[in-house]
């Protein structure tokens, strides 16, 4: 059950987009998530929901999994768009005007281009980085991205290695969550009777032996790092230098252009725009 | 009271996602009642998601488990009590201790039954004489113990339960030598003075032969060969085309006898292998 959660989950491929630089893509994300902001009308919501589908293509995964990225944040979608649906004002003639009901066109444009916009920057997001890029390149991109911060004493490495540990163990403890789950159920363990105290009291079977098994996991991994002569970033060399190519360079440019498209699209004419 | 059968289960990990993975396909299996039936097969080859399966942990995706005849699943709310019948020891069971005591963990299934103190502490402390826990330990901390103690605790605390079926998914892995022995010899004297039916989940071979009155062997989510112990060794080639070894004096005694120097096929422990030889030697 825990192990289906796919928000934040790599999907591991050869495309194009997962043999980008992790740099230029943290880089293009922000360009992206720039443009799902600033676009106000029917034609750049409409160039935003196109290339969403692109990337998807590109990606080379499944449109069932990127549907189902959506499902964890469809409330939050379907809360957004009823609340801009009754909640707009404006100058004009409402739709609807029953009891305290009132519906303006002006409100359905706008649920309309929030659903579009949040479902976009999930997928477009999730696409460009999170399903594309493995942890371990995701960090070393942030690293990199960081590294002059290094000249005014920030300790850049340290972060990213504390990340990398951290993502490298979220299945690992989702894992064993689920296993320490099953053996207290196994001895009739209940997780959902009784009041509020009861069912805090509940969990404690389960957070008493993942804590425990935490801490014995980071013992070991300390020792094991040491082992292999771990010292921090000093003099440290990798195995995969990150190196800028032609491609890269390209994904550079048409994340700008991206972004210009929009602001582009924003000074068209319509009437459909917020 | 006791018989667990599996009637062509079949199970899949992850359905409709990249990872989906079909661990059983169409798998019979009967485990008959008071006795120990083994359950062994290389990694990955299903053994451990049958155990799940047994006391209502996963649900089938298709097919049926059947206890004492009637489906687990009959009536999902009351799947609480399937799992106080069919008890399962999970694999290194040690890392889901959580307790003050060795005494409130092994307490704790009990507890959940809905028991009152008295028989709680009848059974905790008849579970501990089982294990072979001594009786000063059991007001310590489960954390304070050695790593065999706490295994230790952790199957009383199921055994405390009083299953009609205990399922014990390599109950002796990481032990050493002396350490197994008490584990499956506490186990057999257990299933002896209560009737109960074991299942035990291993790759070894050789403690199958030990312990074991039927065996099945799994290979790649399917059945391979089930019977008892003599007829199941019976097939040494079959067997190791499982990826699993077969006991070392059986495999000598298979040769011995495949040249004609001995006679008998499926011998599995020494004492067999001893007679057969003498018999050999004399006649």
């Amino acid at each position: 059950m825990l192990k289906d959660i796919t928000l934040g989950q790599y999907f591991s491929g050869n495309s194009i987009l997962h043999r980008l630089d992790p740099r230029i893509k943290i880089i293009a994300v922000l360009f992206f998530a720039v443009s799902v902001f600033i676009a106000k009308n029917v034609y750049s919501f409409a160039f935003l929901l196109l290339s969403v589908i692109l990337l998807t293509l590109v990606s080379g995964i499944s449109y069932k999994i990127v549907l189902k990225s959506i499902k964890p944040v469809l409330v939050i979608v379907i809360f957004t768009a009823v609340i801009n649906l009754f909640f707009t004002k404006a100058d004009e003639t409402p739709l609807i005007d029953w009891l305290f009901i009132t519906v303006y066109p002006r409100g359905i444009k706008t649920a309309v281009f929030m659903i579009v916009r949040i479902l976009t920057l999930i997928v477009g997001t999730s696409l460009i980085l999170t399903y594309t890029t493995s942890p371990i390149a995701l960090t070393d991109g942030i690293e990199r991205l960081l590294s002059p911060l290094k000249k005014i004493k920030v300790p850049v490495h340290e972060f990213a290695m504390m990340m990398t540990i951290a993502l490298r163990f979220i299945p690992t403890l989702l894992e064993e969550t689920d296993k320490i789950i099953s053996a207290q159920k196994a001895r009739g363990a209940g997780f959902d009777e009784g009041g509020l105290m009861k069912k805090a009291k509940a969990f404690l079977p389960i957070l008493i032996p993942l804590f425990i098994s935490a801490f014995r996991r980071a013992d070991e991994l300390a020792v094991a790092m040491e082992c292999r002569c771990y010292r921090g970033d000093e003099g440290r060399t990798r195995m995969k230098e990150l190196k800028m190519q032609g491609r890269d360079v390209t994904a550079l440019i048409l994340a700008v252009l991206f972004t210009a498209c929009i602001i582009f699209f924003n000074t068209l004419p319509t009437t459909l725009s917020i | 009271m006791g018989t667990l059968r599996l009637e062509d289960v079949s199970y899949v990990y992850s359905p409709d996602t990249p990872f989906e993975k079909e661990a059983l396909s169409q798998v019979s299996i009967e485990f008959k009642e008071k006795r120990t039936t083994g359950i062994i097969g290389h990694t990955g080859s299903g053994k451990s998601t049958v155990a799940q399966l047994l006391n209502g942990l996963l649900r089938p995706a298709s097919g049926r488990v059947l206890l004492d005849g009637k489906d687990i699943f009959e009536n999902p709310r009351e799947i609480a009590k399937v799992r106080f019948r069919v008890g399962l020891v999970f694999q290194y069971p040690e890392y889901q201790l959580f307790e003050e005591t060795v005494f409130r963990d092994i307490a704790f299934g009990p507890t959940n039954m809905g028991l009152d103190e008295e028989e709680i502490k009848r059974r905790v402390l008849s579970a501990a004489r089982f294990v072979g826990l001594p009786e000063e330990l059991l007001d310590k901390s489960p954390f304070e113990l050695s790593g065999g103690q706490k295994r230790r605790v952790a199957i009383a605390g199921i055994m405390a339960m009083e299953p009609d079926v205990i399922v014990l998914d390599e109950p002796a892995a990481g032990l050493d030598p002396r350490g197994r022995d008490e584990i499956f010899s506490g186990i057999r004297k257990w299933r002896e003075e209560r009737g109960a039916t074991v299942i035990l989940i291993s790759h070894s071979m050789e403690d199958m032969a030990m312990y074991a009155d039927d065996i099945v062997v799994m290979k790649e989510g399917r059945v391979l060969i089930s019977g008892t112990v003599d007829e199941v060794f019976c097939h040494a080639e079959l067997i190791e085309t499982s990826g699993l070894l077969i006991p070392q004096i059986t495999s000598m005694t298979n040769k011995l006898s495949s040249k004609g120097l001995i006679d008998g096929d499926g011998i599995y422990t020494v004492d067999r292998a001893f007679d057969a030889i003498t018999k050999a030697l004399k006649g």
